[in-house]
Parts: structure tokens; C-alpha cells; sequence
């Protein structure tokens, strides 16, 4: 087995730090940054997929996309030195809509993204609806997120959408609407494009519209 | 003020409830509208005032009752004061956990919403899973969102509240939900550490997961009985949130979760409380482990993540059981919308008993929501003997 499939597995069976001694070793024997990357991105799409079949659970998602995170740490000084820098896959602006603070799975969704290749920019919670709208225009973003579960978060969504409307904005985003309780009469409401109750899910329809493969 | 009588039926709120509970036919399948704050949104009556006064609360509770013509479960005026202000390290004590309260951090009118605190910043730091084992719990309290003066308060609310759980039981007729209430050392530890981080905890130390809950199971068990003690109901909630089939393996419910489940209820249905319990998230792919819980004595709340057909199959003759009902049904959707979907639990789920209808009601639902499922409950839901 060659140490790039080393990696994959261990990422896989979340074996943390024989990942992190993987990741190093690699570098050492001069392989491509981006490449190292590609297999660490591979392994979390893997984990997803477990996740899908129930293999998997959050916690998994959550230890892959840690994984993930702290293997792009090693990685930073190599990437950045690299001339041919990779460019990002597109822009996301995400929040929990105001009136709301529940975080978990939008936190999920935000590794997820980070580690598919978009740049995301979290707001946190309880974020009115001018927040989104600010950021959106400072960034030029391609898709926003709004996260929430209860009943009042989808309110301040419909409200959400207004204001991006307002500002002309509208139109130049996609909208995806996240957490446990949205279904199609939420997204409808919302004025959203698109509801997940599933991070990897979401990922996927991110991927699709921004058609990254 | 006077309410509308309450029209009489076969058996009463109290009889309909325990026959379902211990798995047999009562007059029909009884319903349950897991109302908090809703009355908030229709009578001079704020959330703050459901949540920290008694006689307004009581009030609130009444009105909402006789409102949708009456229902088999309610609240009791105060109950929830007895919940946030609790002056144990619980879920919902807002001494240990970040909650927001009504009238405090939040409007008179939102509900209470807890924080979880961002991933550097949590309330349980690693090294505290030792610091527990040495000195429990208590150093963790915090008097921001509640103070000393509303801990001194309990005793006297705990009177009131106890007084009208008492006029709910014997005038109305009705039993009480949540008369006391806990949760599992596991979602306790993952609320306090933050849920990302207890999940990661969760591969890098398991073993002082589980020796943190060994050193705290029997004080939980405590901290419950003693809440009901003071509301003198008859009812503890057992909470479950994350170690469902949205959160966690198999593997990590059964070594970190399960044994401790288990153990709570166990002990309280022994005790002779009524155990309800309110299982978030999806769990059917681990409902057949509750067949090892006492049988008949225990109902169970579910949301609509949790197939309730699947349970019902599993778990018919084991456990009365509720769920499958959105709670933004009430609010998005029409009266037709939620007969169609009562009808469809009571076709599926009522034979033999043990089943309740209902969901948690948002506090914005619409009230004709409320009455279908009611209503549909009086008459569709009626037991052909």
C-alpha cells in the first residue's frame, strides 16, 4: 500500500494521529501539497458516503472534518509556498438566522464546505438579516446559508430573503436553508433555492450548482 | 375568570391517560399538545410571567385548555421555573448551562434558547473531566443569568406549583407532564463541553466520559426526584438528544450512553414515578433497546425524526408511545392538513392502546391546528369496544 493510500485509510478509520504522522511524512518525501490535499479531500467525501449508507454518524463528520482541518494546518506553509496556488471553489456566506442560536449542524456544514474547497465565511448566530446582506455585497458571494430550528428562525429567513431582494441581491445568489425541522414548505417560505437536514447532503448541492465536480 | 366547561366524556384526562400508559384501550387514543409558551401569543400573559410566576402561569395553562375545549396532558402553572431556575448542575438549570431566558437576555416573549458557547470558549474545559471526579459539579455555577434571590424564591414557588399540579390531578382531572425533569451524564457533558467538542472527546477519551458519568449517575437520579419532591407531581422526564441515531454509532450509544438511560428510568419507574420520556432527534434504529426497560409504565415522546410505525412494531406492547407530528405542522399547515395526518398515526398506532397524539407546539402555531388534532383525537380516535 503506498503511503497516499496509508492516508486515505487512516483518515477513513479516523485514526487521527497516524493521519497527522502521514501527512508529515509525505511532505518530507517532497510530494505535492496539493495533491496531499486531494487525498485528505477524497477520504472526508469517503466518510461521507459512510455517513449516508449509516455507517457513519455526526460524531465521525465531525472527527473527519477535524482531521481534515489540522492536516490543512501541516499543509499551510508548503501551500502557500507553492507558486500555482489553488484557487477556491466559490464564495459562502452562512449564519443562524436572529431569534436563533442553534449551531451544531451548521458548524458541521462549514468544515464540510471548507474541506470540499469553498471559502466560507460563518457569521455565527443569531445574525439579523443585515449581517447576511453586509457580507454577501463585501464578498460577492456565490451561495448563502442560513441555518436555524425553530419555528421564529424561519420568520427572520423570509425576512432574510427580503432584504437580500432589497439590495438586488438576490438574484445573484443561491439560497440553502439548513437544520432539522426545513422541508420544502420551509424553503418555499423562506424564499430559498434549496433545505438540507443532511451537511453532506448539502455539500453536494453547493457542488452542483458552483459545478464543481 | 370563568372558563367553558369542558365537555364530559367517558373517562376522565387521569383514567385515559394511565390506561394508555399501561398499554390498554381507554374511551379514545388520548391527546397531548406539549404547549409552554404558546399562551404568550394570545392573552396579557408573558413568557416571562409563564416562566417565573406561578399564579400567571397557572392562569396561562387554564386559558389554553378550556381555549381548545381540553386536552389528557398539561403543564402545571410554575413547573418551568422549577426546571431553569433549578439549583443543581442540570441541563436546564440556567446556573450550569447558558440558557437564555425570557425577560432576562431575551424579550419578554421568546421563549428560553440555549447557548452553545463557541469551540474555544465552553463552559467544560478537557481537564475538567478530572476537576468533576474531585469535586463534582457545583464550582460550575454561574450567577449571570439567574441570581441568589431566585434560588431563594424556590421554596416558595415550589409550594404554588405544587398546589396547582394538585388542582390539575383532582379538580381538572388531568395529569401533569415534567414535574420534574433530567438528562443523562453523557448529553449533560455534551451540552457543557460544547457538542463538537464532546464529539471529538468522544474518540480521544472515552474512558473519562464513562468515569465522569459512573461519579455522577447517582446524583442525576437524585436531582430529579428531588424536583418532583417539590412539585409533589408524579411525572420525571427523562431526556435524550445526543446520543440518537443523528449523533452518535451504535457502538458509542451502548458504551457512554445506554447503561446510564437505563439505569435512570429503571430506578424511577421502581420508585413509582411515571416516566416520560422525551427522545430527540431520530432513534429507530435503536428503539428495541428500550424493550429492556420496565414495561407499561412509561411513555414516550418522540419527534418526527423517529419512525413512530417502527416503534409501534417494536415497541406496541412494551411502551405507549407519541410522535411523528412536525411541530411546524401547527404553524405552516391547515386544519385539514393536520386531521389527515392524526387520522393516519390513529389508523396505524392505536390498536391495544398505548399511544398518545401530539407534538411540542410551537409558540406561533395556529390555534385551528390545535383544534383539529383535538378534535380529530375526540372523534376519529374514539375505541369501537
Amino acid at each position: 500500500m503506498s503511503l497516499k493510500d496509508e492516508l486515505f485509510e487512516s483518515v477513513v478509520e479516523l485514526e487521527e494521529h497516524k493521519a497527522y504522522d502521514l501527512v508529515k511524512q509525505l511532505l518530507e518525501e517532497n510530494n505535492d501539497p496539493k495533491v496531499i490535499i486531494d487525498v485528505l479531500r477524497k477520504a472526508v467525501e469517503d466518510i461521507g458516503e459512510k455517513f449516508n449508507k449509516k455507517e457513519y454518524f455526526l460524531t465521525e463528520l465531525v472527527m473527519a472534518g477535524e482531521i481534515f482541518q489540522q492536516s490543512a494546518k501541516i499543509l499551510e506553509p508548503a501551500l502557500k509556498a507553492d507558486a500555482d496556488k489553488e484557487k477556491n471553489k466559490g464564495v459562502v456566506v452562512i449564519g443562524t438566522v436572529k431569534g436563533d442560536v442553534h449551531d451544531i449542524g451548521k458548524n458541521i456544514f462549514v468544515t464540510l464546505l471548507k474541506s470540499a474547497g469553498f471559502e466560507v465565511f460563518d457569521l455565527g448566530v443569531d445574525i439579523p438579516p443585515q449581517d447576511f446582506v453586509n457580507k454577501v455585497k463585501e464578498t460577492n458571494a456565490d451561495v448563502v446559508g442560513y441555518s436555524g430550528l425553530l419555528t421564529v428562525a424561519l420568520e427572520t429567513m423570509k425576512e432574510t430573503t427580503e432584504a437580500l431582494k432589497t439590495e438586488g441581491l438576490r438574484d445573484k445568489v443561491k439560497i440553502i436553508i439548513g437544520g432539522l425541522p426545513t422541508d420544502e414548505m420551509w424553503m418555499k417560505e423562506a424564499g430559498a433555492d434549496a433545505f438540507t437536514d443532511n451537511a453532506f447532503e448539502g455539500v453536494k448541492i453547493v457542488k452542483k450548482w458552483l459545478e464543481v465536480g | 375568570m370563568e372558563f367553558e366547561p369542558i365537555k364530559e366524556e367517558p373517562m376522565t384526562s387521569v383514567e385515559r391517560v394511565l390506561t394508555a400508559m399501561s398499554l390498554k384501550e381507554p374511551d379514545r387514543v388520548p391527546v397531548w399538545p406539549l404547549i409552554d409558551f404558546l399562551p404568550a401569543a394570545h392573552i396579557d400573559v408573558t413568557a416571562q410571567e409563564i416562566l417565573e410566576d406561578p399564579d400567571k402561569s397557572q392562569y396561562a395553562y387554564e386559558w389554553i385548555y378550556h381555549k381548545l375545549g381540553g386536552y389528557d396532558i398539561t403543564m402545571a402553572g410554575g413547573a418551568m421555573y422549577m426546571m431553569y431556575i433549578n439549583p443543581f448542575p442540570d441541563f436546564f438549570s440556567a446556573y450550569y448551562a447558558d440558557w437564555r431566558l425570557p425577560g432576562r437576555m431575551l424579550d419578554v416573549n421568546e421563549p428560553p434558547q440555549l447557548v452553545e458557547r463557541s469551540l474555544d470558549n465552553p463552559i467544560l474545559t478537557v481537564n475538567d473531566y478530572d476537576r468533576i471526579i474531585n469535586e463534582g459539579l457545583l464550582w460550575l455555577a454561574n450567577f449571570d443569568r439567574a441570581s441568589m434571590g431566585d434560588m431563594t424564591k424556590l421554596g416558595k414557588i415550589g409550594a404554588k406549583v405544587a398546589e396547582n399540579t394538585e388542582k390539575w390531578w383532582t379538580h381538572f382531572k388531568v395529569p401533569t407532564f415534567t414535574d420534574g425533569a433530567v438528562i443523562v451524564p453523557f448529553d449533560l457533558l455534551s451540552v457543557f463541553r460544547g457538542s463538537t467538542n464532546f464529539m471529538k472527546d468522544i474518540y480521544r477519551y472515552p474512558d473519562k466520559i464513562k468515569a465522569v458519568s459512573d461519579f455522577l449517575i447517582d446524583n442525576v437520579i437524585l436531582m430529579g426526584e428531588y424536583g418532583v419532591s417539590k412539585s409533589k407531581g408524579k411525572t420525571l422526564l427523562v431526556g435524550a438528544v445526543r446520543a440518537s441515531a443523528d449523533f452518535v454509532s451504535i457502538k458509542h450509544f451502548e458504551e457512554l450512553f445506554w447503561p446510564y438511560f437505563k439505569k435512570i428510568v429503571t430506578r424511577y419507574v421502581n420508585d413509582g414515578f411515571i416516566v416520560q420520556l422525551h427522545m430527540d432527534t431520530c432513534w429507530t434504529d435503536r428503539l428495541h433497546y428500550l424493550l429492556e426497560l420496565p414495561k407499561g409504565k412509561i411513555y414516550m415522546h418522540m419527534d418526527e425524526r423517529t419512525d413512530i410505525f417502527k416503534a409501534k412494531e417494536i415497541l406496541g406492547d412494551h411502551m405507549c408511545i407519541q410522535g411523528n407530528m412536525k411541530p411546524s405542522l401547527f404553524t405552516l399547515g391547515t386544519p385539514a392538513m393536520v386531521e389527515k395526518q392524526t387520522k393516519e398515526i390513529i389508523d396505524k398506532c392505536a390498536e391495544g392502546g398505548g399511544l398518545f397524539v401530539g407534538a411540542e407546539i410551537p409558540d406561533n402555531a395556529k390555534l385551528e391546528n390545535l383544534k383539529a388534532m383535538i378534535e380529530t383525537c375526540k372523534t376519529y380516535g374514539v375505541y369501537r369496544k
